[in-house]
This record gives structure tokens, C-alpha cells and sequence, in this order.
């Protein structure tokens, strides 16, 4: 039972502070309600994307978890060739995957019958932001990953929760800006 | 969120092996954090939406009962389904030879989402509101 209140006991706290953090990207999506208007489509892409840098970021910490873990990394998570290697590849797969759900978006608005603000612009938003994101969660992945470790708590109860409420907040901070770069439209 | 702790504690566990030793205790106490953790931050969600009901002015009893019954039976419905998705997804990627840390936490946070939404309007239809 004290086991699973350890558990409980790390992860919590975590997750009720990070429920505000989801709640200050929702303001923030509040806001876009202009934009998303004179984008037709890019709604759509924005859950797709939200759970793309989600994904790719908890899949990326559990990996370097495991890895610290079984001792085959040590706890300072340091960049060397094998971590910027993975590294790379996230935030390569964020571009890629990034520009497919914009492709995504599109091709799915035009089956419904809606209208949609075309291939070329929701996958360079979708691209962008899976780029820029990417960029910039890498240190913030191997970072917290490693500050965990070092406090004694155990990752697999607390960076996933972080890392899912900061990416959700850059991913929304990110699209709002590029769309509004590639539309010219205002919030 | 919570999925993201329970996949990645499960990856975490297939890889060491410890997951399932012992009559699988290491999964069993993961099950009830997810339980405790589940219920907790649905009792939170509960305690604001309440709030700010009330800060809006809607306080009749049958709608603010409404609205906990939503919440709760969502919450029930998301912790339950997120529990079976974990096992599929554990079992399926072991067998089939895939890094389980790079399934699991994906697959359930994404299967969280969607299952949340399906919830969430299925309970609102059922109860009514």
C-alpha cells in the first residue's frame, strides 16, 4: 500500500498542477476564435497536432527513462551521439507527421463536404509547428527527465503529465503565431 | 495525463521484467495508483466545474447533480477503458516485438482522448442534461 501511495503521492500533485497549465492553453485557444474562422480546416488539425507533439515527446521520455533505468544512460541524461541521434529523429518525425496531418486536415474537410484553406497552407502550418515544437521541447524532454531522476522521483510518474501540459502550450502558442505568419490574419 | 503515468510505469515495467513477477504486484499496485489517481482528479474536476457553476449563477440541484453524475460517470468509464486499453496494448506490442515505450504511452493517451470525448457525450445524453 505505501508503494502505491508513493506513487500516488508523486504523480498527483503533478497532474493537478498541470490540469491549470491545460486550462491556461485552452485561454489561449479561446483567443483564436478569429483565426480559426478564416482558416477553414486548421480546427481540425489542432487536436491531431496537440496529440503529435504529446506522443512523440512521452514516447521519447519513457524511452530515456527505461534507458536510465537499466543503467544504460546515466541519470544526467547528457547529449551524446546516441541521445541527439534520437533527438534528431523527433524532431524529424515532427516535421514529417506534422505536414501529413495538415494533409490530413484537408483531404478530410473536402470528404465532409467542408471547406478547407487548402493542402499547401494546413500542411505548412501543420509542418511548422511540428518543426518548431519539436526544436524546442527536445531540451525540455531530456531535461526533465533528468531533474526527476535527480530529486529521487521516479520519471514514468511525473514527465508525462509535464511533458503533455508544456508541449500543449507551445503546440497552441505555435499555431496561433504560424497560421497567423502564413494567413496574415490577426486573432 | 493519467494514462501517460500508467503506460509509461507499464513500458517501464515490461522492460525490466518486474511488471508481472510476484503475481504481477508491480501491476497491480500501478492498477490502483491509476484507481486512487483517476478518482482524485475526477473528484478535483467535480469540485471546480461545481465552483463555477455556482459562480455563474446556476445552483438548481437537479442540474448540479446532473453535472457531478456526468463527471463521475465519465471518469469511471475513461479510468476503466484506459486499464483494458493498457493490457491490449502492453500484450500486443511484447508479443509482437515492439519497444513498448514507444507504443504504449502514445496509444493510451490518444485512446484516453477519444474514449474521454465518447464518454463525456454519452453521459451527458444518458443523464440527460
Amino acid at each position: 500500500m505505501t508503494k502505491t501511495l508513493r506513487i500516488v503521492g508523486q504523480a498527483l500533485p503533478i497532474i493537478l498542477l498541470m490540469l491549470i497549465g491545460e486550462l491556461f492553453a485552452g485561454s489561449i485557444f479561446g483567443r483564436m476564435r478569429h483565426l480559426l474562422a478564416a482558416t477553414p480546416g486548421l480546427i481540425v488539425l489542432v487536436p491531431a497536432l496537440l496529440a503529435l507533439r504529446g506522443n512523440i515527446n512521452t514516447a521519447l521520455a519513457s524511452r530515456l527513462s527505461t534507458a536510465v533505468h537499466m543503467g544504460l544512460v546515466p541519470p544526467d541524461v547528457p547529449w551524446d551521439h546516441e541521445i541527439r541521434t534520437n533527438l534528431l529523429s523527433s524532431i524529424l518525425l515532427g516535421l514529417l507527421m506534422g505536414t501529413v496531418a495538415g494533409l490530413f486536415a484537408h483531404a478530410l474537410s473536402v470528404t465532409v463536404g467542408a471547406e478547407s484553406a487548402g493542402m499547401l497552407l494546413l500542411g505548412s502550418i501543420g509542418g511548422g509547428v511540428g518543426l518548431l515544437s519539436g526544436i524546442a521541447m527536445a531540451p525540455v524532454t531530456t531535461k526533465t527527465v533528468s531533474i526527476a531522476f535527480k530529486r529521487g522521483i521516479d520519471p514514468d510518474n511525473v514527465v508525462g503529465p509535464i511533458l503533455l501540459t508544456l508541449g500543449d502550450i507551445l503546440t497552441i502558442v505555435l499555431l496561433f503565431v504560424v497560421a497567423a505568419l502564413l494567413t496574415g490574419v490577426g486573432p | 495525463m493519467v494514462g501517460a503515468v500508467l503506460g509509461s510505469r507499464v513500458a517501464t515495467g515490461l522492460h525490466t521484467g518486474n511488471l508481472l513477477s510476484d503475481h504481477a504486484l508491480e501491476f497491480r499496485r500501478d492498477i490502483a495508483a491509476t484507481i486512487l489517481i483517476g478518482a482524485a482528479t475526477f473528484a478535483t474536476l467535480a469540485v471546480v466545474a461545481v465552483a463555477g457553476a455556482h459562480l455563474m449563477g446556476t445552483t438548481g440541484a437537479t442540474l448540479l447533480g446532473g453535472l457531478l453524475l456526468v463527471i463521475a460517470g465519465t471518469g469511471l468509464l475513461l479510468i476503466v477503458g484506459m486499464i483494458a486499453v493498457v493490457i491490449i496494448i502492453g500484450a500486443i506490442s511484447f508479443r509482437i516485438g515492439w519497444d513498448p515505450d514507444n507504443v504504449v504511452v502514445p496509444v493510451v493517451t490518444t485512446s484516453g482522448d477519444l474514449l474521454g470525448v465518447t464518454s463525456f457525450i454519452l453521459m451527458v445524453q444518458w443523464v440527460g442534461l
